[in-house]
């Protein structure tokens, strides 16, 4: 699947308005040239909202928010078998931006192992 | 019609002032001829007053009439015939100088230029400059002696536009021995002569594009006892220094562009309205300046802080403006900025303003109304604007012990 983004578009991204309730994951560095921070919020096993606040090129911000609209409704446990390589065909990535793809992936798995909610259980 | 998007990168090129222009078409008579100024009849006699005028508005500028003018295809050619002829003319004399400096912030065209003369036997060194790119006097001092040849700088820095102190390095060159040479591409035609202390150079090289010049034109201006060796053979033209059938339309748009040298008032109006735009930037926070107050007025260059180099260059539309690094954040950060001990992702996130004789109130305010609103809409999805914002030191977000002065 091959998904046609607006840059400009900023739906998905950014810190939670009011981030009670939410977990998040980070991961990346400044000098690695990706930051990002994943925000979710689960409850029954299902994720009700995802955000992403990316410090990372054009392509992995449309990829972020693209990523943070899919996640919404799924299960933890398809979100856990999100990977950057499928990220980054998905949003269709430019080949210089897989590397940021495995940051979001990293920031994504790194929030879902802080939710109270792993997955088939009951939310926080 | 539209008002055309603005352009802030005069220090890339600049648009041809329509004075140049008509002076470069004055050059054709009825038949559309423009001789050969090297013909022996009085259509070339003519031509050849086209360039001794062209020739005494150089001199003018520069405030010497004895400078002897090479024309050459830009500054680039210029660049190269001061550092690859000195090397060579002095390498054929085997004078016991054998060491060049160049600042640490040159222009690829001198820094590669050097790297060439290498061939010839010099040992080519970059002169280090402080956080805001300033070459200093205890710097120079410590790498002068009686082996140096021949010192490169450029008065003022494409990238930054910081003003070297020229009027004290200058004469430290000359006290040593050594010869100097200027790349004059941006401080040409823009500061003061005495600023940039044309008048203890041994070489400037002026550029046309970058005045409000015809692209395909620069000079090389040298003292009359510098001997370079030349580096194109033909016809003998220019006393041999470079052969080439003289481009007559466009000496002359280069002599009219610097007959037209910035005055005082036109300083003073670029230096308001970069001071409105710095003015203007600033309330975003997190403004890394890299022009330091000693600058020409036509540049500004400031890094945004939290913001992701690329991201920058792909979301600022519908303006035109420099970037601080190539089309891609992997094929690195300047080296100007790096020069200047700039983090990498810091120096990614900068953009070079540089406005000009044509620029107007309603360009700053354009340029700062589309850099706020995209530096203030990535910042609103970056997690590092968050620490930052959240009261991080930003030395110590960016692994940097470098100064930052911050806007």
């Amino acid at each position: 699947m091959v998904v046609a983004l607006d840059h400009r578009d900023q739906t998905g991204l950014g810190v939670p308005s009011d981030p009670t309730g939410w977990v998040s994951g980070s991961a990346g560095r400044i000098k690695d040239d990706c930051q990002a921070v994943c925000w979710l919020r689960s409850s029954q096993g299902v994720i009700r909202a995802a955000r992403f606040e990316v410090f990372a090129g054009a392509d992995a911000l449309r990829a972020a928010g693209w990523l943070a609209r899919w996640l919404e409704g799924r299960d933890i446990r398809d979100a856990r078998a999100v990977t950057g390589h499928w990220l980054a065909q998905s949003a269709a990535m430019d080949a210089e931006s897989r590397a940021e793809a495995l940051c979001l992936e990293d920031a994504l798995q790194a929030a879902l192992a802080a939710l109270p909610d792993k997955g088939g259980g009951c939310s926080s | 019609m539209d008002r055309p998007r603005p352009y802030l990168d005069y220090a890339a090129t600049t648009p041809l002032d329509p004075r140049v222009q008509a002076a470069m078409m004055a050059c054709y008579d009825a038949r559309g001829l423009v001789a050969n100024p090297a013909s022996p009849h009085r259509a070339g006699a003519l031509a050849g007053e086209v360039i001794d005028r062209a020739t005494e508005a150089i001199r003018d500028y520069l405030g010497d009439p004895h400078w002897q003018v090479v024309w050459t295809s830009g500054a680039t050619e210029a660049d190269n015939l001061a550092i690859l002829g000195t090397a060579e003319a002095l390498a054929q004399r085997r004078r016991g100088r054998d060491r060049i400096l160049i600042t640490a912030t040159e222009h690829a065209a001198v820094t590669m230029a050097a790297r060439a003369a290498s061939r010839y036997g010099f040992a080519i060194e970059r002169l280090p400059v402080d956080a805001m790119g300033r070459l200093t006097a205890e710097a120079l001092a410590d790498a002068l002696d009686e082996r140096v040849a021949l010192v490169s700088i450029a008065p003022v820095n494409n990238e930054t536009g910081v003003l070297q102190a020229m009027p004290v390095l200058a004469p430290m060159v000359r006290d040593a021995g050594a010869l100097l040479h200027l790349d004059a591409a941006q401080s040409g035609g823009r500061v003061d002569a005495a600023a940039a202390a044309y008048d203890q150079a041994d070489m400037v090289s002026l550029s046309g594009h970058k005045f409000y010049g015809p692209k395909g034109i620069g000079a090389l201006c040298l003292r009359p006892s510098v001997r370079v060796a030349p580096q194109l053979h033909g016809g003998g033209q220019q006393q041999g220094m470079r052969s080439g059938t003289l481009p007559v339309p466009l000496i002359a748009g280069l002599g009219e562009a610097f007959r037209l040298a910035d005055d005082a008032a036109e300083r003073d109006r670029q230096w308001s309205l970069r001071d409105g735009l710095l003015a203007g930037l600033a309330p975003l926070g997190g403004v890394v300046l890299n022009t330091p107050a000693q600058a020409s007025p036509h540049i500004l260059s400031v890094s945004f802080a939290g913001v992701h180099g690329a991201a920058l260059r792909a979301h600022l539309d519908g303006l035109d403006v420099g970037f601080g690094s190539a089309c891609s954040s992997h094929e690195g950060a300047s080296s100007v900025l790096r020069a200047m001990q700039r983090p990498e992702p810091l120096a990614h996130a900068t953009l070079r303003l540089s406005l000009g004789r044509f620029t107007d109130g309603s360009d700053i305010s354009e340029a700062i109304d589309r850099v706020g609103e995209t530096v203030e809409r990535l910042r609103r999805v970056s997690p590092v604007w968050r620490a930052l914002a959240g009261g991080q030191d930003i030395g110590a977000l960016y692994s940097t012990t470098t100064p930052l002065e911050v806007a």
